[in-house]
């Protein structure tokens, strides 16, 4: 079983963005493909896996669902730690959310707190596309803010008519997986370098100190 | 009066060469239209000019459909003038789901047999022509443009009896007509819970028929309904200039779509409203932030002295204030406030409660509340915790009918008030609403409002509310802590600092487990809470995880450190999926029937099932 295990790649996507612009609906329409008739608001946090192949890989995403409500930010801590990759949802018919996505980026930095702070993967997703009345978020502005918060994708969905929610997830996914090769690289080097590494380094510091104290000795 | 009926169509292809032959005034205004809408508009508020105006646009959508025009011509209707489309607009569009093509077909031909039969009553001069149907797929929306004058208001008394009778409106003079609209649209409304929504307004009320001319009838009520939403949604004639000026901070389009999905709902509501619980809000367009400050108004006139005390299933209590088991919380609260009582019984229940005052402390809390509300037009859009509140209140146990009642709602969003009244300085989290709304189920207002109260200083909930990270601290060091095992985090990652996670038992806190309870199984959450405070949540989590042990064990390791319980995560992953289940929404079971138990909700009524026995067994 651990050996299938690891061969599979877990991956931690977490979903941001304020409350009521469709994180749980996107979230349920990709991994159960159906659109939730009742609407709850999130308390917390909600999990779903969801098991792709990716380029040939086995993927377990195991999506957050966070909740929206500004309060509940300050509990983000335990959710954003270790996430792989970042979805930024917004409500294209609510500008009051889109004008929010500074925020959420920035609380997803400060408190997930990833290694690499200028490349970390994230996605800004536009919901509700299916509310088209002329006054949505225009996709215009939101490439604007995505290219100058260092080049960030975008994507327009709806959970509703199910347009591009796969597209998006997949994108999503894929990106975690580039960073995860970065890691994937480093990890094995860093578990043997703990072993080995330090080992060497003591050596090392052992060889360096014992030399000089042998010369000492003779 | 214009309807806008905006729709999709595969069929309707014939409109689309109406369209070409359409010149002038008509074709201008369809190209100055926003290409992505597909509209009709039909009017018959002024009588003296042409009856029915129509114009419309191109729906240009990403899908690949033929796209169909719908022009007065082809419902047979005269083309509207052009000032009548700037001057003339009157308040309400009907829209169907763009995806029910059959549902279109049958709007349509209703239409047109509405419109011919419109054209016969013309020769009266105040013919006014509604679109009466209540369902699912339209909603009436009012533009925010304001036309009613002071005189409209003033009958607003009289329409009230012709409310009851809402549904009635559907009868025309045209058996013909009828029968097709009526053939119609059973044929395309096969959803149960629509033909219920039907059915139960047909059943409201007798038919009541005043004028001979029953057509003209139903079409002067249709008139007066459009005034009597508008009055109700904003007072006074003054209140509603205001709102609107108000409003456009909003992008005008929205203001729109915001109407447009909360108006069919209103009016649904209203014209049930008095019919004691039979006003329900519809569940379409949930989704969408309605406009809150509107339901408000709504809501905060909505009578719910015509409830009964306790909506639960629960035997009812003796003295007339909430259930047997809210009677005994009450009771367990005066216990633990007073050393010196111990196992008070039923009989002290009069002696010990002083139901008098609390309700007196009730209505003071709700009176200033509604005062405040009342005296500004956008309140709400002022206070936080009630903006935040709002978004919420559509979206509380949303899946059990009975938080679909107006009235239910308004009893709801009245304690909410109090509450907010007397403790100004708590915050909103969500959880809250779904902590009042339990309390709601099984007593009265008063009785909710005390029990939260008393919940609430016991539990120091507003001092965890507004510091979120205190609640935080005290569920991990005196409830529940979930460990990493260092060892082995299959996650592959080691950017968990402390190896430790923080995040259920406080979030589970917040609410008090209540959002996660299914309602039919509150009544031993609050047993317990009231019994024992935190202590009991402690139970509670307990019984939950001893539930929960054999599919934990596989990726945890269970640890006790004095009295609070510890979990050594091996697998979080599996772990999450375990413990997120809890905060899944269960669907309703007895309280809504006919919603399907799905999967998951078997599973969590099993679940529930299997943590009320083990508390029932310690």
């Amino acid at each position: 079983m651990e050996k299938k295990k690891n061969k599979k790649v877990f991956l931690k996507v977490v979903i941001i963005g304020d409350s009521g612009v469709g994180k749980t609906s996107l979230i349920h329409r990709y991994t159960s493909t159906r659109f939730l008739q009742d609407f709850k608001p999130t308390i917390g946090a909600e999990f779903s896996n969801k098991e792709v192949v990716i380029n040939g890989k086995t993927v377990v995403a195991q999506i957050w669902d966070t909740a929206g409500q500004e309060r509940y930010q300050s509990l983000g801590i335990s959710f954003y730690r270790g996430a792989d990759c970042c979805g930024i949802v917004f409500d294209r018919s609510d500008h009051s959310s889109f004008e929010n996505l500074d925020t959420w980026k920035n609380a997803f930095l400060k408190h997930g707190a990833p290694k690499e702070e200028g490349t970390f993967p994230f996605l800004v997703i536009g919901n509700k596309s299916d509310l088209d009345d002329g006054s949505l978020v225009k996709e215009r502005d939101a490439q604007q803010w995505c290219a100058d918060n260092g080049n960030l994708e975008y994507i327009e969905t709806s959970a509703k008519d199910n347009t591009s929610v796969e597209e998006a997830f997949t994108k999503l996914i894929e990106k975690g997986m580039e960073r995860e090769k970065v890691n994937l690289v480093e990890l094995p080097d860093r578990m043997s370098q703990k072993n080995k590494t330090v080992n060497l380094q003591r050596d090392v510091a052992k060889d360096v100190n014992r030399k000089p104290q042998k010369k000492k000795c003779c | 009066m214009i309807e806008q009926l905006r729709l999709r169509r595969k069929k309707i292809s014939a409109s689309s060469k109406v369209q070409k032959s359409h010149s002038g005034k008509l074709f201008k205004q369809i190209m100055k239209m926003p290409r992505n809408k597909i509209q009709i508009r039909l009017s018959s508020r002024d009588a003296s000019r042409e009856n029915a105006k129509g114009d419309d646009s191109n729906y240009v959508d990403d899908m690949d459909e033929n796209i169909g025009v719908i022009t007065p011509q082809n419902i047979g209707c005269k083309v509207f003038k052009s000032k009548d489309y700037r001057t003339g607009r009157l308040p309400f569009r009907l829209h169907t789901s763009k995806s029910n093509k059959s549902l279109n077909n049958a709007v349509i031909s209703s239409f047109s047999s509405l419109y011919e039969q419109n054209l016969k009553v013309r020769k009266d001069e105040e013919t006014k022509l509604c679109e009466p149907h209540k369902n699912k797929s339209f909603a009436i929306k009012e533009t925010m443009e304001d036309h009613n004058s002071d005189s409209e208001e003033s009958n607003c008394e009289d329409v009230e009896p012709a409310f009851k009778n809402f549904p009635e409106t559907l009868q025309l003079n045209n058996p013909l007509s009828q029968n097709l609209m009526e053939k119609k649209f059973s044929e395309t409304l096969q959803s149960t819970r629509l033909n219920q929504l039907y059915n139960t307004s047909d059943s409201s009320s007798p038919i009541k028929r005043k004028n001979t001319d029953s057509s003209r009838h139903n079409l002067v009520f249709g008139r007066k309904i459009v005034q009597k939403v508008s009055i109700i949604a904003t007072s006074s004639h003054k209140d509603k200039v205001d709102t609107i000026n108000q409003l456009p901070k909003f992008p005008e389009a929205k203001i729109t779509r915001i109407t447009r999905e909360c108006y069919g709902r209103l009016l649904s509501d209203l014209g049930l409203s008095g019919s004691s619980s039979k006003g329900t809000l519809e569940n379409s367009s949930l989704n969408v932030v309605i406009d809150r400050a509107k339901l408000l108004k709504v809501l905060s006139r909505c009578d719910t002295s015509q409830l009964p005390p306790s909506i639960c299933h629960c035997t009812p209590g003796d003295h007339g204030y909430g259930c047997e088991n809210s009677e005994e919380w009450v009771l367990k609260v005066i216990e633990n406030e007073d050393s010196s009582l111990s196992s008070l019984s039923e009989s002290d229940f009069d002696e010990f409660f002083d139901y008098k005052k609390v309700s007196e402390q009730y209505e003071t809390c709700k009176v200033f509340a509604f005062g405040k509300v009342h005296s500004a037009v956008n309140y709400e859009a002022n206070d936080k915790f009630l903006k935040d509140f709002m978004r919420d209140i559509s979206r509380t146990f949303c899946s059990y009918n009975l938080f679909k009642h107006t009235n239910i709602l308004a009893k709801f969003l009245n304690v909410i008030l109090a509450i907010h009244q007397k403790y100004p300085e708590m915050e909103y989290i969500q959880g809250l609403n779904f902590i009042v709304a339990s309390l709601c189920l099984h007593c009265n207002e008063p009785m909710a409002f005390w029990l939260f109260c008393n919940l609430s200083e016991n539990l120091q909930l507003g001092y965890y509310y507004s510091n979120i990270d205190q609640i935080l601290k005290m569920a991990n060091d005196t409830i529940l802590e979930l460990k990493l095992k260092k060892s082995k985090t299959p996650m592959g990652k080691n950017t968990f600092k402390n190896n430790h996670l923080d995040s259920f038992a406080a979030t589970w806190a917040l609410s008090l487990m209540s959002h996660a309870v299914p309602l039919e199984y509150s009544e031993m959450l609050w047993e317990k809470l009231f019994d024992s405070g935190w202590e009991g949540f402690k139970i509670i989590i307990d019984a939950i995880l001893q539930v929960l042990k054999p599919q934990l064990s596989k990726y945890c390791k269970f640890k006790r450190s004095g009295k609070k319980t510890i979990l050594v995560c091996s697998n979080l992953a599996g772990m999450t999926k375990v413990l997120g289940k809890l905060n899944k929404p269960p669907k309703s079971k007895e309280y809504a029937i006919e919603y399907e138990v799905s999967e998951h909700s078997s599973e969590c009524f099993q679940l529930w099932e299997a943590i009320k026995c083990k508390l029932l067994d310690d």
